[in-house]
């Protein structure tokens, strides 16, 4: 379970970009995240793959208070944890596979069951062809498949993804919600930050919406409407 | 370094990296190997003088121990200039009574040719030493140095001309043994320098290579890896390049000392003992790279585990 609790962030003596944010999110659960430009989504997406500590307020992350935790504890709880960046945020120098490989690497995991893994992997994101290629030849599209298949490699706990379909085409954007989807029915709490309503209202998850730094959580309508004929 | 920029040519990884930062692909590493060779090269030097004094020191001391000089001046207060056959004869009848000593072990009496081959690296060879008086001299072995055995043959010596001088050679050995000790304090010193210069050198250098890697680092820190791991990464860089760099430098510094001896074969240095290094002295020097080598890699480990508190 991750919980926050009244939860503040201020960058430098700045003023808060979030501010009394308040939620939990089950395990096993799927949301979207939402919110104008500057609303604060990189800021909590922040706060939750662990890249900042609040400034105040309490987070707490299957069932470890994360202000609490030493160094070695923090990167123990982060590799519990996926992220697929919006900007990708690849290793230039290293090829796909190598890249999809760290996540394993970092864990200790041996280069027999790395290989298998990562390879079989790459195949079913459609980049079977291109597991030698340095990301710099690759278009956004393939980017953006090898980052999502970096994220998901080690089968995390949480998934957070920042606009993860950005730039795919329909169909694989399609196969890859459904990889998440597929990984959230595995137990993974996901969380996926969109503009796109089209696939909010076809998915229909929950919604984090952010407004001003505040969070808000709205229940998708189908939702509202089962509960509604549940209570009756 | 060449397979990288081929790789980025082609767009394609012929092999699996070695680092998982670009570390060892960008801008600095030869510099950086540069300074590590020269700082080893002049490692090597320092430290091979320093053990080459020391072997003379030693050999000085040994070959003067237990070992003293009489000296029969070649002139006397009483009767001015001796001629060479009073000479001779002083130095026999010395020689005997030395002989006949308990504590001397054994007695060697310079002829005239030895000791004008002695004065003349100072008076030079081209001078008719046939009459110019020269000192009668006798090496004695004493079986130990003792201050009573010298006082006696002293005591003895003096019958034959008040003027007989006893050299044993303390003095100078002593002062020549502290400069050979102030020398190596120096060259430790030098040494000392040499290695904070390679570290501040290897921190700096893995300084620059963590803030032009600081997103990769990010990325490792997110994905969960421990700062030992990242650190690990810059600390096999630091050892390869250090190794690399030490390996050249140090070679570099065995040509210099292959030059140096073949020179100084050539060179007539009849004062000082031969430039000579012992095959453990040899080892150690051979050593130096390995441990230039490590040295860098605790130093980069260092820098980058105390950089990294900085982080996320």
């Amino acid at each position: 379970m991750i919980l926050f609790e009244h939860v503040g962030l201020r960058y430098g003596i700045g003023p808060e970009v979030l501010s009394d944010i308040h939620f939990t999110l089950e395990p096993g659960s799927f949301h979207f995240l939402t919110g104008e430009s500057g609303a604060g989504k990189t800021s909590l997406m922040r706060l939750l793959y662990l890249g900042k500590r609040p400034t105040r307020g309490l987070i707490s992350m299957f069932g470890e208070n994360i202000n609490s935790l030493n160094r070695n504890q923090m990167a123990l709880m982060r590799q519990k944890i996926g992220v697929v960046f919006q900007d990708f945020r690849l290793i230039d120098h290293l090829s796909a596979f190598d890249n999809v490989a760290l996540p394993l690497r970092i864990k200790g995991i041996n280069e027999k069951d790395i290989r298998v893994n990562v390879e079989e992997l790459l195949e079913w994101v459609g980049l079977g062809d291109h597991i030698r290629a340095l990301p710099s030849t690759m278009s956004g599209g393939q980017q953006q498949r090898i980052a999502i298949a970096r994220a998901v490699i080690t089968k995390p706990k949480l998934l957070l993804a920042d606009e993860p379909t950005g730039n795919l085409d329909e169909n694989i954007g399609l196969r890859l919600m459904n990889l998440f989807e597929q990984l959230n029915k595995m137990g993974t709490t996901i969380v996926i930050a969109t503009h796109d309503m089209h696939m909010i209202e076809q998915f229909n998850h929950p919604r984090l919406a952010l407004d001003g730094g505040k969070l808000e959580i709205k229940e998708p309508s189908s939702w509202i409407k089962r509960k509604i004929e549940n209570v009756f | 370094m060449k397979l990288y920029k081929k790789e980025a040519f082609i767009g394609r990884a012929k092999q699996r990296r070695f680092f998982d930062l670009g570390i060892h692909n960008s801008s600095g590493s030869g510099f950086l190997a540069l300074l590590i060779g020269l700082m080893t090269f002049l490692a090597v030097l320092a430290l091979a003088t320093s053990f080459a004094l020391s072997a003379m020191a030693e050999r000085w001391s040994h070959s003067l121990s237990n070992q003293i000089t009489i000296e029969i001046p070649a002139t006397s207060s009483s009767k001015g200039i001796l001629s060479t056959e009073d000479i001779d004869n002083i130095t026999t009848k010395a020689g005997k009574i030395l002989s006949r000593n308990n504590g001397v072990e054994s007695v060697e009496i310079k002829t005239r040719k030895e000791v004008e081959k002695l004065v003349e690296p100072w008076l030079g060879e081209d001078l008719d030493l046939r009459n110019i008086p020269l000192p009668g001299l006798i090496t004695v072995t004493l079986k130990e140095t003792d201050e009573h055995v010298i006082t006696g043959i002293r005591n003895s010596l003096k019958p034959l001309s008040g003027s007989i001088r006893i050299d044993t050679h303390e003095s100078w050995l002593s002062d020549l043994l502290s400069f050979t000790s102030a020398l190596q304090l120096a060259i430790f010193l030098i040494g000392s320098v040499i290695g904070v210069t390679t570290i501040i050198a290897v921190a700096g250098g893995v300084r620059s290579k963590l803030s032009i890697h600081y997103e990769e680092v990010e990325i490792l820190h997110l994905m969960g890896a421990f700062d030992t791991y990242i650190a690990k990464q810059f600390q096999v860089y630091a050892f390869l390049i250090a190794l690399k760099g030490s390996v050249i430098g140090a070679f570099s510094a065995a040509v210099v000392l292959f030059l140096t001896a073949l020179l100084s074969n050539d060179i007539a240095v009849t004062l000082l003992p031969d430039f000579e290094l012992s095959t453990t002295h040899i080892v150690f020097l051979c050593l130096i790279p390995l441990m230039a080598a490590i040295l860098a890699a605790i130093a980069a480990r260092k820098t980058v585990m105390k950089d990294l508190l900085n982080m996320v």
